[in-house]
């Protein structure tokens, strides 16, 4: 047995003042009568009585320690626990997923979740176990088994909707994986059931109970929303969006796009009821920077009717194309024009040091091969060992890495190839493209050093008259400078948790803080730039997030949204949306057990009353 | 209607005021309604001596006055018969006022209460040309010159008055050893009209046998206080005894009260039942009753002046 108030056992200090006031002799109220001749006969009968007067008066005092007693014992609040005393375990799983921020009125869902969450507690009986889990992209344990409803009640003030989905199949593993405990659970659902169904199965000795939240149904809002740069013109971008209009009636829905606050494009869509609708626009940015759109109907959801990308900044590539001269290959690289191209040749090459960001080696190659990033075309360096081998007969491309960035938008398949050379790739390069078991193309990342190697002369193929080949140059490049990935448009998931490291390609300088784009700077997220392993944080809200470096300078990072059609649709659900069984929303209450405390107060009542009649009600009458 | 004319009756209110012999006045006119049919202001003694009031026969034994010889019925039986006649002789009223501690009790004040009906019964005394003595009493019968006071005649009345107004109360109640010092004294027997609340251990009734012992003739007036009949005490208490100066601590209970009372109420009952026995005149006076009232019921059911 656990006590929620032991300090109510200060309680019995009480007792020595009651003792103290039974030991010390009353002074009795002095009376003059006329003679004691009747007082005296009365008084002979009474000695006889005196003996059995003096264990009443004991007995009143054990009657008033013992309703002390009950009352200290009734403010301590004893919290009786085990099977026998009917007690359970209480586990409250809170969808704080993005329609939770629908708003009802005055209030979120949340808000209302909360509610009843506080109503579940309250109702819980002592010794009732309870557990609190926020379900956000994973559960989010709020509150750990605990006996005490006050701190299971304070809790709940943490739960945070995260504008994202609620991953509520990682939650109902969570339980399934409890520890096993004598007491049945009971499971309470409290969320609007805007989640995908799930596979799901009770386990035993676990109730389930589905409390349903909002009201709301109509909605219109964004569900998709990307960005991507042009491969051969990194200055433009298409633009895709998809609007879900989730109301009974056909709308014609105004739309905005703002690059860094600057309209760029506006329009109208219309959209069905209940359906999506796409759209599709390029658009041009030689800045870079914040992308927003905004979809202007007024619903319970906001959030979703806007949606971010950050695009990265355009950056101009110093190349130098080592070359005793070829038409082809220089025409491939001025096509890109944020490639400043200089054309060496290798006597120059030879004669001095060149610094520049890629070096192109065209059917030359020095012996050593440069510190920077380079890209060999039939040649390579002498001191790789491996100089050009036999001819391959009849060479074609049987394969190449269709993940890989450099081969994006490039169809090798339909290549010719006149001539190619046998490439024994030293250690450390992988194949990219490839003539069975022959690499045609590989290459080598060492460090921050990149290094490709085109095993055939593209004059010997009609590689340079396709459009894959300066979209090959162009892939090559733009991989070299900004590695995998980092001049991507860059969105993450909401709930998504991030380290310090995953914010090193976004800035050459270190970021010390992370805040949202317009918000206060006192949210800012803090990064504990001494140990930045160590540093880990949510990204909970939508919007665009911006990163505060060591020289002062603010970074776009990533924009987070809500894009997702299941949470836009926010219809509440009726019942639990589980695959099998489908458990219908609670209709009965959550009674609490029996409240010790209150029969303990009732029974000190009753002890005192019983001793007031019994010892001092004849005084007085 | 009578006249009530409210008496202050607290300890320190004038024992006889101005309006005390108007009182007195009223009472003796009362009284002489009263009593016209029975007697005439005189009383007649049980002694027989010389008088115009032939009271009875005896015969003749040597030495007798011849001129008591009844010789009619000598000529009748021719046997020698003494006239007798009663003797007429003054009605010694000898009043004993309770003057023991337990009297100084009460309100209204019970030794005020006693004093005013012992001048009251003096004044009609005396008024009756009956010789009056004042006894005060309480461990014993005070002796010596002042102690006492013996009057005759309407006119002693303001002594009698002056002389009870001087008594305190203190000591003991002791209503036998008094007794037997009345009895033993040579005064003349007559009426003894005892005031007193009768709170004596030894109880009350050996010493008013021993008055009738001694020839005496008594009338009992015992004076309660209301706080004694009916007490209004409820606790713890430590109860202090007025007499002795002894003390008991007593957790008084309704109960108690209960047992008090109806021992208190069987105590007045048995001296007055004994009383009846003895054919002893008695009279309970509450002090919350006027005393003039008290007086004239005494009158009225007879055994005072009679």
């Amino acid at each position: 047995m656990t006590f929620a108030q032991p300090l109510g056992f200060w309680l019995l200090a009480l007792f020595l003042p009651v003792v103290l006031l039974y030991l010390l002799k009353q002074r009795r109220r002095r009376v003059q009568v006329s003679t004691m001749m009747f007082w005296e006969g009365l008084l002979k009968d009474e000695h006889r009585v005196a003996s059995f007067t003096r264990l009443r008066r004991w007995l009143s005092l054990l009657l008033q320690l013992l309703v002390i007693g009950l009352l200290a014992f009734a403010v301590a609040r004893p919290l009786l626990s085990g099977a026998g005393f009917g007690a359970r375990r209480v586990v409250v799983l809170i969808d704080a997923s993005a329609s939770m921020a629908v708003w009802e009125g005055t209030e979120s869902r949340r808000d209302r979740a909360i509610a009843a969450a506080r109503d579940l507690v309250a109702g819980a009986g002592q010794g009732d176990s309870i557990m609190i889990v926020a379900v956000e992209a994973q559960p989010n344990v709020i509150a750990p088994f605990t006996e005490s409803r006050r701190e299971a009640l304070e809790s709940l003030d943490r739960v945070r909707v995260v504008h994202g989905p609620a991953d509520f199949q990682r939650a109902f593993d969570l339980l399934s994986h409890l520890p096993s405990d004598d007491r049945p659970t009971r499971v309470f659902v409290v969320s609007d059931g805007a989640f995908s169904p799930i596979a799901f199965s009770p386990p035993g000795g676990m109730t389930f109970d589905f409390i349903g939240i909002g009201d709301a149904t109509a909605n219109v809002g964004i569900t998709a929303f990307a960005l991507r740069p042009l491969p051969s013109s990194p200055r433009d971008f298409d633009v895709m969006m998809e609007v879900l209009n989730a109301t009974d009636a056909p709308i014609r829905a105004p739309y905005e796009v703002r690059a860094n606050g600057t309209l760029i494009d506006a329009g109208e869509l219309d959209v069905p009821a209940q359906e999506t609708v796409t759209k599709r626009f390029r658009q041009a940015s030689d800045e870079g920077g914040i992308i927003e759109v905004f979809v202007d109907h007024k619903d319970a959801f906001p959030l979703d009717n806007r949606a971010y990308a950050v695009l990265p900044e355009p950056q101009r590539i110093r190349v130098g194309l080592v070359t005793e001269g070829n038409a082809f290959v220089e025409s491939a690289l001025l096509t890109d024009d944020l490639v400043d191209l200089d054309i060496i040749s290798p006597a120059d090459y030879q004669a001095a040091q060149i610094e520049k960001d890629v070096l192109v080696f065209d059917r030359w190659a020095p012996e050593t091969a440069p510190t920077g990033d380079a890209i060999y075309f039939g040649v390579w360096p002498k001191e790789w060992n491996a100089p050009p081998g036999e001819a391959l007969a009849d060479p074609v491309i049987s394969d190449w890495d269709r993940e890989h960035p450099i081969n994006r938008g490039i169809q090798w398949a339909s290549l010719s190839l006149r001539e190619a050379t046998k490439f024994a790739a030293p250690e450390g390069f992988s194949p990219l493209v490839r003539c069975f078991d022959d690499p045609l193309i590989a290459i080598r990342e060492q460090g921050e050093v990149q290094t490709v190697a085109v095993a055939f002369d593209p004059a010997a193929s009609d590689f340079p008259l396709r459009v894959a080949f300066p979209l090959f140059t162009a892939n090559v490049l733009r991989y070299m400078r900004n590695g995998e990935g980092a001049g991507d448009v860059r969105t993450i998931p909401a709930g998504t948790v991030l380290g310090a490291e995953d914010l090193v390609p976004y800035s050459e300088d270190a970021i010390v803080s992370v805040r949202q784009h317009d918000a206060a700077p006192e949210v800012a997220l803090p990064i504990d730039t001494n140990g930045a392993d160590q540093f880990l944080f949510p990204v909970r809200d939508a919007g665009v997030y911006l990163g505060s470096t060591s020289t002062g300078t603010d970074v776009p990072l990533f924009a987070v949204n809500v894009c997702n059609s299941t949470e836009s649709r926010i219809a509440p659900s009726a019942t639990l949306p589980v695959t099998g069984d489908a458990l219908p929303a609670m209709t009965d209450g959550f009674r609490a057990g029996a409240e010790p405390w209150t029969l303990l107060a009732a029974a000190a009542f009753a002890l005192l009353c019983g001793e007031w009649i019994l010892f001092h009600r004849r005084w007085v009458e | 209607m009578r006249e009530v004319i409210p008496q202050r009756m607290d300890r320190g209110a004038p024992l006889f005021g101005p309006d005390f012999l108007d009182i007195l006045g009223r009472l003796h006119l009362v009284a002489r309604k009263i009593l016209s049919g029975r007697m005439k202001a005189e009383r007649r003694s049980k002694r027989k001596g010389v008088s115009v009031e032939f009271a009875d026969h005896r015969p003749y034994a040597p030495g007798d006055d011849f001129r008591f010889i009844d010789w009619n019925v000598f000529f009748r039986t021719e046997q020698l018969f003494l006239k007798l006649f009663e003797e007429q002789e003054d009605l010694h009223v000898y009043v004993l006022v309770d003057c023991s501690a337990s009297m100084d009790f009460g309100t209204p004040y019970k030794f005020h209460y006693a004093r005013r009906l012992a001048a009251a019964i003096g004044y009609l005394g005396l008024a009756g040309l009956d010789r009056i003595e004042i006894l005060p009493f309480s461990t014993a019968l005070p002796k010596g010159f002042g102690s006492t006071l013996s009057a005759r005649g309407k006119g002693k009345v303001f002594r009698v008055l002056e002389f009870l107004d001087g008594l305190e109360p203190a000591g003991e109640t002791d209503l036998h050893g008094t007794i037997q010092a009345l009895g033993s004294s040579k005064r003349k027997r007559g009426l003894a009209v005892v005031i007193s609340d009768l709170f004596d251990r030894r109880g009350a009734m050996p010493a008013l046998d021993a008055l009738r012992y001694h020839k005496f003739e008594p009338y009992v007036i015992q004076v309660v206080s209301p706080q004694e009949a009916q007490p209004d005490l409820l606790g713890d208490l430590r109860i202090l005894d007025s007499e002795s100066g002894g003390s008991r601590d007593v957790t008084v209970t309704e109960g108690m009260l209960r047992r008090y009372r109806a021992a208190f109420t069987e105590y007045c009952a048995s001296v007055e039942t004994n009383c009846r026995r003895r054919e002893i005149g008695y009279a309970r006076c509450l002090t919350d009753v006027p005393f003039e009232d008290s007086i004239i019921a005494m009158l009225r059911h007879g055994g005072l002046f009679q």
